[in-house]
């Protein structure tokens, strides 16, 4: 028999060793501390990295830096803007998405304020795919990410804290909200408040205003 | 000319779990993990990164991989010091009630740790990290041939390794 065999090594070893491997790496995720420590770090970095997000040429480049001052100092003294924090969906999840609240099924088990984030999946084909946390210029800001089967990605974020400046713009006005449309780098940004906080919804151009209007506007039998 | 692209840092999240697990596989134990993960990201978030095509993790896990040699490297040079049990986490000891699961990943982690160098690079890239056969022939400036003779007894290492490692703590707490 084997039992004392140290080597040579045997296929059924090898395939034993690969599968002990695999089935460690599935059970294994990076802790979200670190996740949140990376994050900070990506954020604290973002003068520098900002020219990444747009890419290109050089000229691309000096331009995305330009837009990165601005981003980092809310362009004035007014501090955070929606605009900056629509720019957080843009960073991708840092953490797992939240998961659905078994007893109320339009909503996720995740919230800002008393905000909670809702759960189209049933109604829309979008779900939460991620989740990522955020402090812009002293503020929390919460985002978490839905994809559809295209895997088209847009962000909700809710400010923490007293409602941001609203800007102008086209929108919608439902019951009591008020849904401001924007267009900014590209990309489709909705912004509302609710329960004392101001949402953002941001998506990529590929995702039309009306679909994040439909998104941001649904109650469900939730948050609104 | 070379064709290179900006690092796209929308990308970078999603490859965080991969390097964990691979700087694990590489240091043994998650709390250096952590630190050399962290200290990666940061050299890499430090400033703008050209790389070529789409091997965003290619290019994650060779900045990994030479700054865990280098730190290692730095360590060496270093007294060797030993934790006090003040230092010891019940969370991560190997006598604390843990999952089942849990506790075999930290101890196949462990064994992948404890593999000479080249077989341990060879299967934390393929099997840990995910790489193809040619990607990590890549990475590690070797041939595919020899990454897969060298991934084939890693992994036959590891099998061994697990067993006397359990054995090992049985005979410990006897």
């Amino acid at each position: 028999m084997r039992e004392h065999d140290l080597d040579p090594i045997n296929e059924a070893q090898a395939e034993r060793g690969r599968a002990i491997v695999q089935a460690a790496v599935e059970q294994t995720r990076a802790p979200l501390a670190l996740r949140e420590r990376i994050e900070a770090g990506r954020v604290r970095a973002k003068p520098a990295r900002r020219p990444w997000l747009l890419g290109g040429s050089f000229a691309g480049v000096a331009a995305a830096a330009a837009a990165a001052i601005v981003l980092a100092t809310g362009g004035g003294s007014a501090g955070l803007s929606v605009a900056q924090a629509a720019e957080l969906a843009k960073l991708g999840p840092a953490a797992p998405a939240p998961a659905v609240d078994g007893s109320h099924p339009s909503l996720l088990k995740r919230s800002v304020g008393g905000v909670i984030y809702p759960s189209w999946q049933d109604e829309f084909p979008w779900h939460a795919s991620g989740a990522r946390v955020d402090k812009v210029e002293g503020r929390r800001a919460v985002t978490v990410f839905y994809e559809n089967p295209a895997h088209a990605r847009i962000g909700y974020t809710i400010v923490d804290g007293k409602p941001l400046g609203e800007p102008s713009g086209p929108g919608l006005r439902q019951g009591a909200e008020h849904y401001v449309v924007l267009k900014r780098s590209g990309r489709t940004i909705v912004t509302w408040r609710r329960g004392g906080h101001t949402c953002v919804l941001s998506g990529p151009a590929s995702v039309p205003s009306e679909k994040l209007l439909a998104l941001a506007s649904w109650s469900g039998t939730g948050p609104t | 000319m070379n064709e290179g692209r900006l690092l796209e840092p929308d990308s970078l999240g999603d490859h965080v779990d991969r390097l964990y697990r691979a700087a694990w596989g590489l240091c043994g134990s998650r709390e250096d993990a952590e630190d050399l993960v962290q200290e990666t990201y940061a050299k890499v978030l430090s400033k703008p990164r050209f790389v070529r095509n789409s091997d965003d993790l290619g290019y994650l896990l060779r900045v990994l991989r030479n700054t865990f040699y280098s730190s290692h490297r730095s360590a060496m040079r270093r007294p060797q010091t030993t934790a006090m049990p003040e230092d010891f986490e019940p969370a991560d000891a190997r006598t604390a009630m843990r999952p089942e699961d849990a506790l075999d990943a930290r101890e196949v982690f462990e064994v992948i740790a404890g593999l000479a160098p080249d077989f341990r690079d060879a299967l934390i890239a393929v099997d840990v990290a995910g790489l193809s056969y040619r990607e990590a022939a890549k990475l590690l400036g070797a041939k595919e041939a020899t990454i897969t003779s060298r991934l084939f007894r890693a992994r036959g290492q590891v099998a061994n390794g697990m067993d006397r490692g359990r054995s090992g703590v049985v005979e410990e707490k006897g």
